[in-house]
C-alpha cells in the first residue's frame, strides 16, 4: 500500500474533464485507488465521487493505492497531477 | 380575480376544465417496488438501459468525430455512464430495498444532487447537469420499456393539461384518457402534435408562455380558442358567459352538419372532392358518410406507443377496418413517415440522434434503408386492398430514382405474396407526396410515373421557405401564401392536369377555411383535411364560383406584400 498527498495545480481544479482523465488512468490498473479530501472519500473509478470531492485549485488530496501494480499506478497518477491534467497553458 | 393569458389556438371552440400541471422534466421520487422474484429481471433491465444509452453516445460520438472539443465532451459523458459507483449503488438498492430500477435511479440521483448542493466550486457544481441528463435518458428508456407515459398514470377527465411541450404520443394518451384540453408554453400550431390534437378535437393552445408560472393545480380554466386566450379562475359571470357560448357552438355545429348531406358542387357546378385525413383507425368510426374517401391515412401512429413493430397481420386488420368503414370509397394509405418531430417506438431509431431530422432519414428515405419494415407494410396494404379501392401514398419523395426503387420493392412484395399464395390486389393507385420543392419542380416528369399526387403543404412550405415550423424564433415567418409556395402548388396542379392524374392537397392548408377559395382558384379540385374542418370548408366550396375566383388569383400570385396578399385572399 502506498499513500501520498498530491496537490491540484491546474486552474479549473478537479473538474469533469480532469476527473475523467483520472478515471481513465485508474482503469488501466488493477490496484484499488482511493482519494480522500476533507473527510470525503472517492474511488478513483467513479467520476461522480471524484467531482463530489469538490477539489478546486491548490487543494490537497490524499491518495492511497493498494494492489499488484500499485507502484506504476501511483507513478502515473502523480505524473497526471504534476502535468496539471495536461490542460494548463 | 381572473387572469388572462394569451396563446395560439390550434382549433376553435370553448373548453372549460380544471388545471393539472405536468412537468415532464421532473423526476418522480416516489418509490415504487418490485417483488423479490423480480430482482434479477429488474437488475438486467437497468443494465440493459445503461448499455443502450452507452451505445447511443458512442454512435453520436462517431458522427462528430471530426469535432475534437465535442468528442472530448462526449468522452466525459461516457465516464458518467460507466461510473462503477453509481451502477453498484443502483444494483444494491434493487437487491436490498426491492426498488424498481426507476426508483433506485431517482433516489440515487437525489442523494448525488444533495452532495452537489454542498459543492462551492461553481465550475464543478455545474456538472450536475451531465448527471441529470444521463439520469433523465435512463428513466425515459426504462419508462418506454414499460410502455407507460406520465399521462397514463393519472386521471385526466375534465382536466386541462398545462405543460411545456407535447409530443404526438402524449396527445394520443391524453385523448384516450379523456382529457379536456391542453395548454403548452412552447410549441407551434403546425407541429404534428397540434395537427393530431386538431383532428381528434382535443382543444389545444400553444405558446402560452407564462401559463406554467401563473396556473396552479386545480385552478378553473376557460380556453377561449376563438380569441386565443386562457382565463384562469374566471368569476361566476365569465363562467356563465362561456358556458353559454359553448352550448351555442354546439347547436351551430349541428346545423353545419346539414351541409354534409349536400353534393359537393361549387356555385358554377364543378364537382370538388372532399376527403378526410385520418390519424388513428379508431377515428374512422366518427366519419360516417360525410366525405368522398380517405385522402391521407398517416400510418405512423400504428407504430407509436409500443415497443415492437406492427406485424403484417395486425396491419391488415387495421387497414381492413378503415376500408370497411369507408365502404367502396377510395382509401389513401401513406407508408410510414417517421423522422422529423414524430416520436416512434424504440425499434425505429431515427432522427433522435440526427442534428437536423427534417433533412435526415425520414419518409421514403427511411423505408428504402429499412426495406423489411417497408416490405411488411406494403404486403399488408396489398392484401387489405383486395376488392377495395386502395391508393398507396409515398412520403418525402425527392427524385424519380426513389419512385423507381419504391416500385421495385412493391414488385418484390407482390412476388412474395404470390409465393405465399396470398390474395392481394393488383388494382391500386400509386401516388407520391409533394413535400420537397425539388419534387414540385419536376412534377411534369414525375407525373408520368405515378397515378396521383398529394401536396403536403406544411412540409412544402417548411422546405421552400427554410422555416422550421416548431422553432418559436422563426415560426412567424412561416407563410403559406408566399408567392414561391403558391406558384409551386399551382405548378404541381397544372402538371397533374396535363398528365390527367389526380392531385389533392392534404396539408393543413386544405382544412384552413381562409385558404379554401385560394386553392380553388389555383385549380385544385380535391381536398383532404381533418374531419372536423369538413363542414366549414364544404360550406365555403358550395358558395364559391370558380370562374370568378380564377380571374382574381393572378394578382395574389404577383403580390409580394404579405399584408396585401392576405387582404386579396380574404376578398376572393
Amino acid at each position: 500500500m502506498i499513500t501520498k498527498d498530491l496537490q491540484v495545480l491546474n486552474k479549473l481544479g478537479l473538474h469533469a474533464r480532469a476527473a475523467a482523465k483520472l478515471v481513465f488512468i485508474a482503469n488501466k490498473f488493477v490496484s484499488d485507488i482511493t482519494l480522500v479530501k476533507d473527510n470525503k472519500q472517492a474511488d478513483a473509478r467513479s467520476i461522480m465521487k471524484i467531482l463530489m470531492l469538490s477539489a478546486s485549485r491548490d487543494s490537497i488530496i490524499n491518495i492511497t493505492v493498494e494492489g499488484n501494480d500499485e507502484i506504476q499506478a501511483m507513478n502515473s497518477i502523480e505524473k497526471l497531477f504534476q502535468n496539471k491534467f495536461d490542460e494548463d497553458l | 380575480m381572473s387572469i388572462i393569458i394569451k396563446g395560439l389556438s390550434v382549433s376553435t371552440g370553448i373548453c372549460i376544465g380544471k388545471a393539472i400541471l405536468i412537468n415532464k422534466d421532473d423526476i418522480n421520487y416516489a418509490p415504487s417496488f418490485i417483488k423479490k422474484s423480480q430482482v434479477k429481471i429488474e437488475t438486467k433491465r437497468f443494465l440493459r438501459s445503461l448499455a443502450s444509452i452507452k451505445e447511443e453516445y458512442k454512435k453520436s460520438k462517431e458522427k462528430i468525430k471530426d469535432n475534437l472539443p465535442m468528442t472530448k465532451l462526449m468522452d466525459t459523458q461516457l465516464f458518467f455512464i460507466e461510473d462503477q459507483d453509481f451502477q453498484m449503488h443502483i444494483i444494491e438498492m434493487i437487491e436490498n430495498n426491492l426498488y424498481t430500477a426507476n426508483s433506485a435511479i431517482a433516489i440515487e440521483y437525489k442523494s448525488i444532487k444533495k452532495s452537489f448542493d454542498d459543492i462551492k466550486d461553481k465550475y464543478i457544481k455545474e456538472r450536475l447537469i451531465d448527471i441529470k441528463q444521463m439520469v433523465m435518458s435512463l428513466l425515459d428508456l426504462l419508462q418506454s420499456n414499460k410502455k407507460e407515459s406520465i399521462y397514463s398514470k393519472i386521471s385526466l377527465e375534465n382536466k386541462v393539461i398545462i405543460t411545456d411541450e407535447i409530443t404526438p404520443k402524449d396527445v394520443i394518451d391524453i385523448y384516450q384518457k379523456q382529457g379536456s384540453g391542453v395548454i403548452t408554453s412552447h410549441g407551434s400550431k403546425s407541429s404534428h402534435a397540434a395537427i393530431l390534437s386538431k383532428s381528434l378535437s382535443l382543444p389545444m393552445i400553444v405558446k402560452a408562455e407564462s401559463s406554467k408560472e401563473i396556473i396552479r393545480d386545480n385552478d378553473n380554466i376557460i380556453m377561449d380558442l376563438d380569441n386565443e386566450i386562457i382565463i384562469v379562475n374566471p368569476d361566476q359571470f365569465e363562467l356563465e358567459y362561456f358556458e353559454g357560448i359553448q352550448s351555442h357552438r354546439y347547436s351551430l355545429q349541428k346545423s353545419l352538419r346539414k351541409v354534409l348531406k349536400k353534393k359537393s358542387l361549387t356555385n358554377d357546378g364543378v364537382k370538388i372532392n372532399i376527403m378526410s385525413n385520418l390519424e388513428l383507425s379508431d377515428e374512422v368510426k366518427f366519419l360516417n358518410n360525410d366525405c368522398d374517401g380517405i385522402g391521407l391515412y398517416r400510418t405512423e401512429y400504428l407504430y407509436m406507443n409500443r415497443s415492437d413493430l406492427p406485424s403484417e397481420k395486425e396491419q391488415i386488420s387495421v387497414y381492413t377496418k378503415v376500408f370497411k368503414a369507408m365502404k367502396n370509397k377510395p382509401v389513401t394509405l401513406r407508408t410510414l413517415d417517421i423522422g422529423s418531430d414524430k416520436e416512434v417506438s424504440e425499434n425505429i431509431k431515427v432522427g433522435d440522434i440526427a442534428k437536423n431530422p427534417a433533412l435526415g432519414l425520414r419518409g421514403i428515405r427511411y423505408s428504402l434503408a429499412e426495406k423489411n419494415i417497408f416490405q411488411t407494410q406494403i404486403k399488408a396494404m396489398l392484401r387489405a386492398g383486395y376488392n377495395n379501392s386502395l391508393r398507396i401514398l409515398i412520403p418525402m419523395i425527392t427524385s424519380l430514382n426513389e419512385i423507381i426503387k419504391t416500385k421495385e420493392l412493391i414488385n418484390n412484395a407482390k412476388l412474395e405474396l404470390k409465393k405465399e399464395r396470398k390474395k392481394f390486389t393488383n388494382k391500386y393507385d400509386l401516388g407520391i407526396m409533394i413535400e420537397v420543392p425539388a419534387c414540385a419542380l419536376q412534377a411534369d416528369e414525375l407525373a408520368k410515373h405515378v397515378d396521383f399526387m398529394s401536396i403536403g403543404t406544411n412540409d412544402l412550405i417548411q422546405y421552400t421557405l427554410a422555416i422550421d415550423r416548431i422553432d418559436d424564433e422563426v415560426s412567424s415567418l412561416y407563410d403559406p401564401t408566399n408567392p414561391a409556395v403558391l406558384s409551386l402548388i399551382k405548378k404541381v396542379i397544372e402538371s397533374c392536369n396535363k398528365s390527367k392524374i389526380d392531385v389533392t392537397v392534404c396539408g393543413e392548408m386544405a382544412g384552413e377555411k381562409s385558404y379554401t377559395k385560394l386553392l380553388l382558384g389555383l385549380g385544385l379540385e380535391s381536398f383532404s383535411m381533418h374531419p372536423q374542418a369538413i363542414p366549414e370548408v364544404k360550406d365555403i366550396i358550395l358558395n364559391s364560383n370558380i370562374n370568378k375566383i380564377k380571374r382574381k388569383v393572378n394578382a395574389i400570385l404577383k403580390s409580394n406584400d404579405r399584408f396585401l396578399r392576405e387582404k386579396l385572399i380574404s376578398n376572393l
